[in-house]
């Protein structure tokens, strides 16, 4: 994996220790670190400067973490914000998401474990940056919309959960051709899992349930001893 | 003053004034009827004998005092006068009735005022000016309305009983309808005030009476009810939690100290890192107290429906940011066909914690980095399974796995305080799931999780 590390990132965190410490740490990593300590300086610098990815804590003197994301995605929806959240806040979650945030952190956490997230991140963002985002794909009767993650097929709007999702969609952006078992593992699960196909064997018959079992014409096609395609 | 009294008060005076009032303007009405009525029949009686005299002037002045005979029962005690144009008396009627000051009356009569009426110490006065045939004449009668006013006393009478009879009766029923009213809330308060928030039965009585009074006694217990759960939570949360916490601070501290006494850096470095993860679990161990306190407090339990392989794949990427050379192998049964069987109600936030717990504990006694999850079910529940290779936990020491601080020895060199398996035990327990240890063999553990499927 790949990062440039010309990054630049804001921490917006009204603990000083906290705040100085995640900074530190970015800093001996290269990375280009802005620190604001309240609500009302984190939304002057966002409205000012560019940043990589955004590092929000909920609990913040003037404006908190949620209502500053909100804002902030009025007028960027780029940029991944990463939030710091107390455990009991994670009941908000749901709402968090609601606000825009990308990511959480749960108190307490370790520094290694922010950069390697705000990292994955930055990554996705700018991969998802190459691809249009607002553009459906389109197989036969199947449209997938990637900026809401919706799937829909005749008009009928399918409920997948994200690993079932990036299955199909890694088989629509593959356009017909055949994905090996072992690739939808790895794209799915990371290379870090042993390619056990029973479990990619389990999701394809979860999506083929989904996707095709109530329509006429059955989309997912097996390739015995190999892996799937769509037909197109 | 209190409810009852303003019920009391208010009620009785209101509606007393009312009978009241309504009564005296019957009175007033019928009195003033009365003597209209009665002056008016004087009036009439007076003009009939002056167009009589008018008419038969020259009858004998004798003449008509027989015929007064004859008319003088038409109104009792009545005195009649009659002037004329000269003012001067030319009949009067046998009556003795007096009439004082008839000269002032006189005066007033005339063409500006023909009639004149007044009342005159329960008499009843009229004084008449009439034009007949060019000349004019004076009347002036008094009588007595005996019929009348003794009607008008008997109304009297029978309105001041009635009255009398009304207010008895509005003050009796107000005060037991007042009663009535404040006394479920007199019994009411007086229950509060002995409730006592230490007893575990601290609700009011509920009336059965399907008004008002119910539903406050049934919103109070409800509130009653959610100020118990959280009075229980807090005290649940902070007993839990400084018991737990106890020994792990302790622990913690006196590594310090050690540290302290520590030449070797690179003892010390190592020393430190210890120091740091074990104190981050202290957090983990935090939050997840303060959640399990949370759930058996009853207090806002999230039950939702949670896919377990989707929670399974989520806690293995996030273990895997800090351990990232380990390896899972996650291993769904293919005999599993339908979503539902991976579904399970649940609280998502506190079986991730479990799961998290158990995949950290692989990586902790696993001696080849490598660790198996296994997702299987039967007819109703869901198993999940954490295989790793390392050394085992001897059988004696098995049943002691689960219990608080407790440290078996394989875990000798290793860090941690003895309360993962603890915590997630509670939290498969309160899943109504089971959790059991196994070793097949002398190098392998399993941790095996049945949940039930809803």
């Amino acid at each position: 994996m790949f990062v440039t590390l010309f990054m630049k990132i804001l921490i917006v965190e009204d603990d000083t220790t906290i705040n100085q410490n995640i900074r530190d740490y970015l800093v001996q990593n290269g990375v280009e670190v802005e620190s604001a300590y309240d609500g009302f300086l984190g939304e002057k610098l966002l409205k000012r400067e560019q940043f990589d990815c955004v590092i929000l804590d909920v609990n913040l003197p003037f404006k908190n973490g949620y209502e500053l994301c909100r804002e902030f995605r009025q007028y960027n929806q780029q940029t991944p914000v990463l939030m710091l959240t107390a455990f009991d806040e994670l009941e908000d979650k749901v709402q968090g998401f609601d606000h825009g945030a990308d990511d959480y952190l749960t108190k307490p956490f370790y520094t290694k474990e922010l950069l390697v997230r705000i990292k994955s991140l930055i990554k996705r963002s700018t991969q998802s940056g190459t691809r249009n985002l607002n553009e459906n794909i389109i197989v036969d009767d199947l449209v997938i919309h990637p900026g809401n993650k919706t799937v829909m097929r005749k008009d009928v709007k399918i409920q997948l959960t994200p690993r079932e999702y990036q299955i199909l969609l890694k088989l629509a952006l593959a356009n017909g051709e055949l994905v090996s078992k072992k690739e939808l593992v790895k794209e799915i699960w990371g290379g870090s899992f042993d390619a056990n196909t029973n479990t990619i064997e389990v999701y394809i018959n979860f999506l083929r349930n989904k996707v095709d079992k109530p329509f006429v014409k059955q989309l997912i096609k097996t390739k015995i001893g190999f892996g799937y395609y769509l037909e197109i | 003053m209190n409810i009852r009294q303003k019920i009391l008060v208010y009620f009785s005076i209101l509606s007393i004034s009312l009978v009241g009032i309504s009564f005296f303007v019957i009175y007033t009405l019928f009195s003033q009827y009365r003597t209209e009525e009665f002056q008016q029949r004087i009036k009439d009686n007076t003009f009939t004998t002056l167009k009589y005299l008018a008419e038969v002037k020259q009858i004998d002045h004798e003449l008509l005092q027989t015929m007064d005979k004859f008319t003088i029962n038409n109104l009792y005690k009545e005195k009649l006068l009659i002037y004329d144009d000269n003012k001067k008396l030319i009949y009067a009627s046998l009556d003795d009735t007096k009439i004082q000051y008839p000269e002032n009356l006189l005066k007033k009569l005339g063409h500006s005022s023909p009639f004149i009426e007044f009342e005159d110490n329960r008499y009843d006065v009229v004084g008449v000016f009439f034009e007949f045939n060019n000349e004019k004449y004076y009347g002036i009668a008094k009588a007595y309305d005996e019929y009348g006013l003794s009607k008008l006393t008997y109304l009297r009478y029978v309105l001041i009983v009635i009255f009398g009879l009304i207010a008895a009766v509005i003050l009796i029923s107000t005060f037991l309808l007042s009663r009535q009213i404040s006394q479920p809330l007199n019994r009411m308060a007086s229950e509060i005030i002995h409730l006592n928030l230490d007893s575990k039965s601290n609700y009011i009585s509920v009336p059965s009476s399907k008004d008002e009074i119910e539903f406050l006694a049934n919103r109070f217990n409800q509130l009653m009810q959610r100020l118990n759960d959280s009075f229980s939570f807090q005290k649940h949360a902070i007993h839990h939690i400084s018991h737990e916490l106890k020994t792990p601070i302790a622990k913690l501290v006196s590594n310090f100290e050690k540290m302290e006494r520590e030449d070797n850096l690179i003892v010390l470095k190592q020393s430190l890192k210890n120091q740091k993860e074990d104190t981050k679990n202290l957090g983990d161990i935090i939050n997840t107290l303060l959640e399990i306190s949370k759930v058996e407090s009853g207090n806002t339990i999230d039950i939702k429906e949670v896919r377990v392989d989707e929670l399974v794949f989520d806690v293995v990427e996030e273990i895997k940011i800090l351990n990232d050379t380990f390896e899972f192998e996650v291993d769904i049964d293919e005999k599993i066909e339908n979503e539902n069987n991976l579904t399970i109600p649940g609280n998502s936030k506190l079986i991730r914690l479990a799961l998290v717990n158990l995949a950290a504990n692989c990586i902790q006694y696993s001696d080849n980095e490598k660790a198996k999850i296994r997702i299987s079910n039967n007819e109703n529940q869901l198993t999940i399974e954490f295989v790793n290779s390392g050394p085992t936990i001897i059988d004696s020491e098995k049943q002691f796995i689960f219990q608080h601080f407790y440290r078996g020895e394989n875990s000798k060199g290793k860090r941690g305080f003895g309360l993962g398996l603890v915590l997630t035990s509670k939290i498969i327990q309160l899943h109504h799931g089971q959790i059991e240890y196994l070793s097949p063999d002398h190098l392998t553990n399993v941790f095996k999780i049945n949940l039930p499927l809803r």
